[in-house]
């Protein structure tokens, strides 16, 4: 009974932070040449906020600088809710730097997945470890470009 | 330009994947840079099979054995080709050039049975930039419309022209590129050969008069004549047979493809025999084609 509670309750919570009950979120905007410049995290009272950076690569002419495109995004929520796996896809390398701390935020860890299993010339791929199941939420944003994961429900 | 760069994979493959590396830098126009990159993200080697510089010229990646690492959710089954470059305009005639070249000999290898595609296609993004189907002439299924270079060097003649033994020519010549033999304008010995041979496998009398019906299958498309799924249409094969037949019948074994079934042939057919229950020869008849179509479709679709 207290496993279905649990649910329920994680369920009102979503509907009340407006965070939809998606299991895998797509958008963005086809592009290539990118790259995720940096990654930052910000609190809230009811969600913690992923950003990616989105510039230029190094074999682009503006190498460097914010890119025009945010390029495209797929996350994938756990069946458990508790861990997200994101790709995104136009961009050919990632140069942010690890994240300093995630204190007062529900995300235990980002890893970059690197190897012959995730063969892509063109993605980058993640996996975040939540603290607590949670739910999500992803948009773009412009100047300068970034990709923004909204993980709620703690 | 490209002739002969392509080794059929003894893995199962059927489709090609275009890709660009998204840079116009010269610097990078190179294999070794590309290959760091894709260590990098924890590739074993570059993750192309081929990389084409904007000079038009063709260098081989990772080994052609391995399953590429390019396409994420779709490298299985597949070759992936990588041109340099990132901005539409800046891909140059002589890259078209060659990538046309690469994969007329792909598709010849693989009969065309296999189908080209842009990553965009499984993936959204913008790779490979270019416009690779007008470049390749490819209709909705992937299929390739360029014609061959070969075949297309060589015009069939208006008016038909019966040939035998011990002439000579520019018709001869033609005879002898659409017959895969080296091409002196010489009705030797080995055209005679080669003649009589292609006539057997195609239920002809194997006489060396090249008439207009020779000349006719000759330029048949080969998926007409040749890659059919009906074994009744397929001619009896054994040690000394040639041409576009045992081509399929060592496709269909997955060995080396040489249009000649010599020992190794022999070897692969004795074993596929024996493994079926089948008295151990060389000799590939109607019930045979029907088991190696019938294992394919297996292969294949399930």
């Amino acid at each position: 009974m207290n496993r279905y509670l649990k649910y329920i309750l994680l369920l009102l919570l979503f509907l009340s932070n407006g965070f939809g009950a998606s299991q895998l979120l797509k958008g963005g905007t086809v592009s290539d040449g990118l790259d995720v410049s940096a990654i930052k995290l910000g609190t809230h009272e009811k969600f913690t906020r992923i950003v990616f950076f989105v510039n230029y690569w190094e074999g682009h002419e503006q190498a460097n600088t914010p890119a025009k495109s945010t390029g495209s995004y797929e996350f994938k929520l756990s069946d458990d809710s508790l861990s997200i796996e994101a790709q995104l896809l136009g961009f050919r390398s990632a140069t942010a730097g690890d994240i300093e701390s995630y204190r007062g935020t529900n995300i235990k860890s980002i890893k970059q997945l690197k190897g012959e299993e995730y063969g892509d010339d063109s993605s980058i791929f993640y996996k975040i470890e939540l603290s607590k199941p949670s739910s999500i939420k992803a948009f773009t944003l412009q100047d300068p470009s970034r990709i923004v994961l909204d993980i709620g429900g703690f | 330009m490209a002739k002969n760069i392509f080794k059929k994979p003894q893995r199962r493959v059927d489709r090609v994947f275009l890709h660009c590396s998204a840079s116009d830098n010269p610097s990078h126009d190179n294999v070794k840079t590309i290959r760091q990159w894709h260590k990098e993200r924890g590739f074993s080697d570059i993750g192309y099979h081929f990389f084409i510089h904007k000079s038009g010229k063709i260098s081989v990646g990772r080994s052609i054995d391995k399953v590429p690492a390019a396409q994420y959710g779709h490298n299985t089954g597949t070759i992936a080709i990588c041109l340099h470059g990132l901005k539409k305009e800046k891909f140059t005639q002589a890259q078209f050039q060659a990538v046309q070249s690469l994969c007329l000999e792909i598709n010849s290898a693989y009969f065309s049975n296999i189908s080209f595609h842009g990553h965009k296609e499984v993936s959204a993004k913008a790779c490979p930039v270019f416009d690779y189907k007008s470049v390749l002439k490819l209709d909705n299924y992937g299929s390739l419309g360029l014609q061959s270079s070969v075949i297309g060097d060589v015009e069939l003649p208006g008016e038909f022209v019966e040939l035998n033994y011990g002439d000579k020519g520019a018709e001869v010549e033609k005879l002898q590129k659409l017959l895969g033999i080296k091409a002196d304008g010489d009705y030797g010995k080995k055209t005679l050969k080669a003649v009589k041979s292609f006539k057997q496998q195609h239920g002809l009398y194997a006489s060396g008069i090249v008439t207009r019906e020779v000349w006719e299958l000759l330029t048949k498309p080969i998926l007409e004549n040749i890659r059919v799924n009906d074994p009744t249409k397929l001619p009896d094969l054994k040690i000394g047979s040639r041409g576009k037949s045992v081509e399929f019948l060592q496709e269909l074994l997955f060995i080396k493809v040489d249009g000649v079934f010599g020992a190794n042939t022999g070897k692969a057919v004795v074993e596929f025999k024996v493994k079926h229950g089948y008295y151990p020869s060389d000799i590939v008849e109607e019930h045979i084609w029907r088991l190696l179509l019938k294992n394919k479709r297996v292969e294949h679709y399930e």
